[in-house]
């Protein structure tokens, strides 16, 4: 069974045949549409892979989210309740004092005291957050508020005051 | 018999340690003279001073922890900072805590219980009138004043308000810090959030800055004094000297005042005695002068927005003038304004002239703007 391999190439027509001539640009055309063929797998691949991680990335951020967020205690609640109450207190008496209160430089040092107390009261905040349950710092948050409300409430009693109308000019002697 | 014993007291011993732990967190002493200046930069802390006697300031800074684990004390430890540093004749006391860690409080109400007790006491303290006070009473409620308006409130309907499922399920740190120095030391401070007792009277001057701060003092003796405060309390049973401005100070009790100068603002001030040679200047606060001394010379106060109240004018040996605009005087169940608050010009409100025959104990000059004057008899 030995063959001669020269005979091999002899019997073999396809070596004959002509290669047409727009080969070359057909097989450069295949070439290039194989290419783009393999891009756009490409691209929706990585699309697909980052699409996975977003949906990864948000689940993760939406679990932490939903537990770190510790339920608030009893203590927490009722102090958020007084605070909010406190609040709409302020708010509703620094309303009626600025009503009656002509005089814009008293107005201006009460906004100056109140932004001084507002300052005060984020520091207690921060704090509040670190230890929620410390009753210590609860009572000078509720200081805080309280002494805003008695401040404003003692001006505008002091205005409406002086405002009455029985007014003299003669000297008192006793 | 015995090993059963010796069982039960090594139990009860166990039981004890783990309940309360108590940890020494400063406990030094230095040696000192006339010339040491004693400067200390406190932040959430509370502190009695005592006198000694052997030129020494002894240092006693402990806390008791109850209930806590050690875990838990280790942890709560970090947030104390204490610091003591000699430089040459300068000794500093640095101390940094958290809030947690810091002041005492006595912690007998729920949250429940000092909400309505809050309410309660403003509605007291709107409603109360301001009677008069002798010098010795007004002395009295300096000495045995627990707190501020509310805490004394509180402490005086402590079985209305006090809560016991509460109280017993309260940890409990007890802090105490004593310093006891020579009555000789000049003092610097800067305070913060803190609580300051002096159990003796202070002779040498005092520098003294501070927010939101209670402060308790005997006698405050040097002219050269000087205190600035914002927010908290004062009570002092003298002042016999310096400059004091307090804002937001409420309340500012002093048993007697002489040879100073205190500028006010929206704080409370009651006096028990007023002494030789003060004055005052004040913007929005409430101020009690209940007696004047005998030989009392000169008292002047200018006010915008004060409200006086002054006991006694009719029979008091005195003489005053009082001038104003905007002003109202409440006297005798009557109440007139006085001058027009547009032109701005002060007028003679009020005059009290020097009785016949009598040398008068001293004058009084008040000018008042925007202001309210009570006279009660």
């Amino acid at each position: 069974m030995e063959h001669d391999i020269r005979d091999l190439f002899r019997e073999n027509n396809d070596a004959n045949i002509e290669i047409p001539k727009n080969h070359r640009a057909e097989f450069l055309d295949k070439l290039k549409y194989q290419h783009k063929k393999q891009n756009g797998f490409q691209r929706k691949s990585m699309f697909k892979i980052a699409a996975s991680i977003a949906i990864i990335l948000v689940c993760s951020v939406y679990y932490f989210y939903v537990n770190n967020q510790v339920e608030k205690t009893p203590l927490q609640i009722q102090v958020a309740a007084i605070e909010k109450e406190y609040l709409i207190n302020i708010d509703k008496e620094w309303e009626q004092f600025i009503e009656v209160a002509e005089d814009s430089v008293l107005v201006n040092k009460y906004k100056i005291k109140m932004h001084d107390f507002d300052k005060d009261y984020q520091k207690i905040t921060k704090e509040l957050q670190k230890s929620p349950n410390n009753i210590y710092m609860l009572e000078a948050l509720i200081n805080n508020l309280q002494r805003r409300l008695e401040l404003i409430k003692n001006i505008k009693e002091h205005i409406k005051e002086l405002n009455q109308k029985n007014t003299s000019n003669e000297t008192i002697y006793l | 018999m015995k090993p059963y014993i010796y069982s039960i007291l090594f139990f009860l011993s166990i039981q004890i340690s783990v309940a309360q732990t108590k940890e020494v967190i400063l406990k030094k002493s230095y040696k000192v003279d006339e010339n040491t200046i004693f400067e200390l930069d406190l932040d959430n802390v509370a502190i009695v001073f005592e006198e000694s006697f052997d030129d020494k300031i002894h240092f006693n800074y402990y806390m008791e922890f109850i209930n806590y684990s050690d875990r838990k004390i280790k942890d709560l430890l970090g947030e104390v900072n204490v610091k003591v540093d000699r430089n040459n004749n300068n000794l500093k006391l640095g101390v940094k805590n958290s809030m947690l860690i810091g002041v005492n409080r006595k912690t007998l109400f729920s949250m429940d219980s000092l909400k309505s007790a809050i309410k309660e006491s403003m509605i007291f303290y709107r409603n109360r009138k301001f009677l008069y006070k002798s010098k010795d009473s007004l002395l009295k409620q300096i000495r045995t004043s627990v707190g501020n308006d509310l805490q004394d409130y509180l402490f005086k309907n402590k079985k209305k308000y006090e809560n016991e499922e509460f109280i017993k399920n309260q940890k409990k740190i007890k802090k105490t810090f004593i310093i006891k120095l020579p009555n000789y030391i000049r003092m610097n401070f800067k305070v913060l959030h803190s609580d300051i007792t002096f159990n003796y009277d202070i002779k040498e001057r005092v520098i003294f800055n501070s927010f939101r701060t209670r402060l308790k003092f005997k006698k405050l003796i040097s002219r050269e004094n000087k205190f600035q405060l914002i927010n908290g309390f004062l009570y002092t049973e003298e002042i016999a000297g310096g400059f004091y401005k307090l804002k937001g100070v409420h309340p500012f009790r002093v048993g007697s005042i002489s040879n100073s100068i205190i500028d006010l603002e929206t704080s409370k001030m009651e006096v028990g005695e007023i002494k030789k040679n003060t004055s005052i200047k004040d913007f929005s606060s409430k101020v009690l002068f209940y007696n004047f001394n005998e030989d009392f010379k000169n008292f002047s106060f200018e006010g915008d927005y004060s409200k006086i109240y002054l006991y006694k004018v009719k029979k008091a040996n005195y003489t005053m003038d009082v001038f104003g605009y905007n002003t109202v005087l409440k006297m005798d169940n009557n109440t007139t304004t006085f001058g027009d608050s547009k032109d701005k010009k002060l007028t003679k409100i009020l005059q009290k002239k020097q009785k016949e025959h009598i040398k008068p104990s001293g004058n009084v000059a008040i000018e008042l703007k925007n202001g309210i004057i009570n006279l009660i008899d």
